[in-house]
């Protein structure tokens, strides 16, 4: 197993990817602890009628998935995110297999801190999903 | 003392971060001055004003600094190409 990245390794401009599937599990586990039930979410036909192509997946999955990307995906373990902006572009639908794509923007020496922009593509309905950035500061050892 | 270029442009990024644009930022202002100025938003300013200048910090600068004053002559040293 590869050691987590320290700090002083990452580099701006450094890509890392991941693949995500909305699956009837994620969207049943949200709408369960969220409870947002608004018909856009759990009305088939309610959603087709506003122009959708069937119940649109809440939005805020996507920052869940943003969540184990940095706390899982990207290769330094010790960060904490201190700020996501997120632009939502197209729905997502149920069983939609989302590709995540984060690059390093910016990254601040003096306060531990990486600016990442991202961008979610849609590769089933083949568009791009969502876009933003997210900043995270690198945790230290305390002594 | 910082160009009035920098200053102006330095209290735009304050502004900016701390989503106030009342903000008129000046030597003798420390983090006591700014209701909003908390540790994160204490960051959030270092990252911006790194990216609106296009300079680079190190930590230690950014501890030496007492107030706005010795921050914005550094960044102008920095600008300048004159080190920190």
């Amino acid at each position: 197993m590869t050691a987590p990245m320290d700090f002083l390794e990452v580099q701006e401009g450094m890509t890392v990817a991941q693949e995500y599937l909305i699956t009837k599990e994620i969207y049943s586990q949200f709408l369960a602890a969220f409870g947002d039930e608004n018909q856009l979410h759990i009305d088939e036909d309610y959603a087709v009628s506003r122009g959708f192509a069937g119940k649109v997946m809440h939005g805020a999955i996507l920052n869940g998935f943003i969540s184990h990307f940095l706390g899982m995906v990207f290769p330094a373990r010790n960060v904490i995110i201190q700020s996501v902006q997120i632009d939502f572009k197209n729905p997502n639908y149920q069983d939609d297999k989302l590709q995540l794509r984060m690059t390093v923007a910016q990254k601040s020496e003096a306060v531990r801190t990486v600016v990442l922009k991202f961008e979610f593509y849609n590769a089933t309905q083949n568009y791009v999903t969502a876009k933003g950035k997210v900043q995270a500061g690198f945790l230290e050892k305390k002594a | 003392m910082a160009s009035t270029e920098i200053m102006e442009k330095l209290n735009g990024v304050f502004c900016d971060v701390f989503d106030d644009d009342g903000i008129k930022i000046h030597a003798a202002m420390t983090a006591r001055d700014i209701t909003e100025w908390d540790s994160l938003n204490h960051i959030n300013l270092v990252v911006a004003v790194e990216r609106a200048f296009g300079v680079k910090f190190t930590t230690k600068e950014i501890m030496t600094y007492e107030n706005v004053g010795q921050f914005a002559d550094s960044l102008e040293r920095k600008i300048k190409g004159e080190g920190s």
